[in-house]
């Protein structure tokens, strides 16, 4: 303590090297503060998305099961099977599933899988639905399997 | 910085890896899967799912398998082979290599190639929310330098700057992490979509060397699908009679069925395939219900898996060695999660594959493990920095209290309070210990120091704080100080971590084999302070007592005092408890007449005070203070 003077020149020269030292640690202190941030951000999508590709992954199990009642209506004509129907697709609807209307219009792969060529008038018109296609508010819960219109090329004895 | 991407450019699937704090991690595409499938439309360059699903209604268009041309002469067998069988046109180019012709514009395979990176590096850069320009790739081990240029200048056309090209098997190797094992031979068995691959590696410095490769470029988990829907179409002919295989929808909901029960097969014996209203007969409903057993899938694949055991023996025989040299086997390729093919290759070996590593990303997380080495992330990580052992000091009896656990993240500090061992002790030492075992003697003892100075006073009295502070850079300073006098001492440590990672894993190794010696002997010791603190609360006691208290009660305390010290000099843990608990009980007693005799005497005066010492309790409350060691 008595000796201050002694070591004040050294005194200086360690300031300046503390100084830029402190700088380092700021910079790389706000780095981690920012990597923080950044984490924290990315977290929150994950758990949100993580969330939403479950409730996908869940939903998407009970299409098969509606799938099997559309099938089942053509040879069951209770209106009981109905009701049933409607419950399930009451259930879906609450968690924003709804069904893609395809038929008629133009194939589109981002909701669709073309599963078959029919004859037709014009090219690439979904003519008919093999498997419903579905949405999950505005993402694809499940691409539709359809069958697609080919052009019947002119044959020349006609 | 920009990340560089590890990316498994497969033939059916691709992948794709980055290291994220020092780990790899499999980037999901937009679509959220972990795979893209190898599809790609070309004309309006879509490419995985939403390309696959148009393959029929442009099957001109939508490449896939492009991997089968990539860097190859139209004129290769195997190209003539390929062109026969792929919907897509496939012609010469310059050079004699191979080409895809769409309505008459040429694609050449590295092109198609580059359009799937493109989409692996978009999404990429969606996830980590920056620029991607560098990526490892990963080959066949077999790909020649004409193929691993193509892969390359696929990548440069998708704007990747191609820092390494490596082997699958040696990125799969990097995955399950064999090369900081020391292992010298190694098997990778992959089993993928469309194609098989066997390689044998040989790690020598750390790197490691392809000894030889084979496969079956047309042998893939497709192949297995293909056999199940063809046993279902029989199957349900054989019950109904009616032929399934023309009708495109019930073919589409077996083929989706068979795949689904193939993957349960893999965990369970038996899966059920449940096809209600599959077809129509005779205007009525026809169901397909039938019950799978894993027996039976087996059954059906055998020869599929045992194709894979030719080209093994072959590239072990060009590898010059003998199944039985192999170090280790791991496993790629989502087949492999078969049990029979586990088993086959197991048999095969004579040993159990490792199967640590989801095999369906493996290769990509290889390939990002490479990309970090390049990138020298991966030894650069700055982990936040731990403790690697335990830190305490030495207290009564030689024993170990950790103060600051092992692997607790640095910087970190921790104080307690810790008391005397003996009546008048002046001065206690401090003792400071780095291990895991609960004996002083078997640690390592990083420094020592004597606090003097303290007022004498019974035993436990004496209230002394110890605190240890680790900093960042691993130096430990350990203060000491009465809380009476105010008096302190420290001493400070540098190389408190300085041990090397060699030591460091003995040390933990030494403290797991001796768990169970060194638990008796701590219990032993706890029983012997125990027993030793009694004893002087005991003779405490019996002095404070003085004639006070009957004759017949005092010498039986004296004989279990020494029965006791007899027992201390030899008995084991349990002896000790016993005697001890004997000798507090009639210590108790002891107590118990001091107080009612006190009563009789001064029945006024008795309530709510009570003298010094009359309850003998001495059993130590978890918290209380510790005995530290005594110097004398």
């Amino acid at each position: 303590m008595d000796k201050q003077i002694k070591i004040k020149p050294v005194k200086e020269k360690i300031t300046a090297e503390v100084n830029q030292e402190a700088l380092e640690w700021k910079n790389k202190y706000l780095r981690a503060l920012a990597d923080y941030h950044n984490l924290e951000k990315r977290t929150f999508d994950q758990i949100n998305n993580g969330i939403f590709q479950f409730k996908k992954k869940f939903l998407s199990r009970f299409l098969t099961v509606l799938d099997n009642i559309d099938r089942a209506e053509v040879f069951i004509k209770d209106p009981g099977l109905k009701l049933v129907k409607d419950e399930l697709i009451k259930i879906l609807a609450e968690e924003q599933v709804k069904e893609l209307d395809l038929i008629g219009k133009r194939f589109d792969a981002g909701v669709a899988e073309c599963i078959a060529l029919v004859d037709g008038d014009d090219d690439g018109i979904v003519k008919e639905i093999v498997r419903k296609g579905y949405l999950i508010d505005s993402s694809l819960l499940r691409p539709a399997q359809v069958k697609v219109s080919k052009k019947k090329l002119p044959v020349a004895s006609n | 910085m920009s990340k560089t991407i590890g990316i498994d450019l497969g033939t059916t699937n691709s992948a794709v890896a980055v290291m994220e704090g020092g780990k790899p991690k499999i980037i999901h595409s937009k679509e959220g899967r972990n795979v893209i499938p190898s599809v790609v439309d070309v004309v309006s360059r879509v490419v995985g799912d939403v390309a696959k699903r148009q393959m029929i209604i442009k099957p001109k268009q939508v490449v896939f398998s492009v991997k089968r041309l990539v860097g190859r002469k139209f004129k290769d067998e195997s190209v003539q082979r390929d062109a026969k069988w792929l919907p897509y046109t496939v012609k010469e180019g310059r050079d004699g290599m191979a080409m895809i012709d769409v309505d008459g514009k040429n694609y050449t395979p590295q092109e198609v190639s580059a359009m799937i990176l493109k989409k692996i590096k978009d999404d990429a850069e969606e996830y980590l929310g920056d620029k991607v320009d560098k990526a490892v790739i990963t080959v066949p081990a077999y790909f020649d330098d004409a193929q691993r240029q193509a892969t390359k200048q696929a990548g440069e056309i998708a704007g990747l700057e191609v820092i390494r090209i490596i082997n699958e098997p040696t990125a799969a190797a990097l995955a399950y992490g064999l090369e900081k094992q020391n292992l010298h031979t190694i098997a990778v068995y992959d089993f993928g979509g469309g194609t098989f691959d066997i390689t044998v590696l040989e790690l020598g410095e750390g790197v490691f060397q392809v000894k030889a490769t084979n496969g079956d470029t047309h042998l893939g988990g497709d192949d297995f699908d293909k056999t199940l829907v063809d046993y279902l179409v029989t199957e349900f002919k054989k019950e109904n009679g009616i032929d399934l295989a023309n009708d495109m929808q019930a073919t589409q909901r077996l083929r989706d069925a068979a795949e689904k029960a193939k993957i349960e097969l893999s965990t369970s014996m038996e899966a059920e395939i449940n096809l209600p209203f599959i077809t129509v007969k005779d205007g009525q409903p026809q169901h397909f219900v039938t019950k799978l057993t894993r027996a039976k899938l087996e059954s059906l694949v055998e020869n599929l898996i045992d194709k894979s055991f030719k080209p093994v023996k072959d590239c072990i025989k060009d590898a010059k060695i003998e199944a039985g040299d192999i170090n280790e086997v791991i496993l790629v390729g989502g087949m492999t999660r078969m049990p029979k093919m586990r088993e086959k290759v197991k048999e095969f070996f004579g040993k159990e594959p490792n199967k640590s590593v989801n095999p369906d990303e493996a290769v990509a997380i290889g390939a990002a493990i490479q990309a970090g080495i390049l990138q020298g992330d991966v030894k650069d990580v700055v982990l936040l920095d731990v403790t690697p052992l335990t830190l305490g000091v030495e207290t009564l009896g030689s024993v170990t209290t950790p103060l600051i656990p092992r692997n607790t993240a640095i910087p970190t500090s921790k104080s307690e309070i810790f008391s005397t061992a003996a009546d008048n002790q002046t001065q206690v030492e401090i003792n400071i210990l780095q291990g895991e075992r609960p004996m002083a003697k078997d640690n390592k003892s990083l420094g020592r120091f004597i606090l003097e100075g303290i007022p004498p006073a019974p035993r436990g009295i004496p209230q002394i704080e110890v605190s240890f502070d680790l900093d960042a850079s691993g130096i430990l300073t350990v203060k000491a100080k009465d809380k009476a006098t105010g008096k302190e001492q420290s001493i400070k440590i540098t190389g408190s971590t300085g041990l090397t990672k060699d030591e460091i894993s003995k040390i933990r190794e030494e403290a797991e084999k001796h768990a169970e010696d060194d638990k008796k002997e701590t219990e032993k010791i706890e029983a012997r302070n125990k027993a030793d603190s009694l004893i002087y609360t005991a003779e405490k006691s019996l002095k404070d007592a003085g004639d006070k208290a009957p004759k017949e009660l005092k010498e039986e305390i004296e004989t279990k005092i020494k029965k006791v010290k007899e027992i201390l000099e030899k008995g084991d843990a349990v002896e000790i408890e016993t005697t001890t608990k004997e000798l507090s009980e009639s210590l108790q007693k002891v107590g118990q007449y001091m107080y009612e005799k006190k009563q009789q005497e001064e029945p006024a005066k008795s309530d709510g005070k009570t003298e010094k010492k009359e309850e003998p309790k001495n059993d130590r409350k978890k918290g209380d203070v510790e005995e530290g060691e005594v110097v004398n």
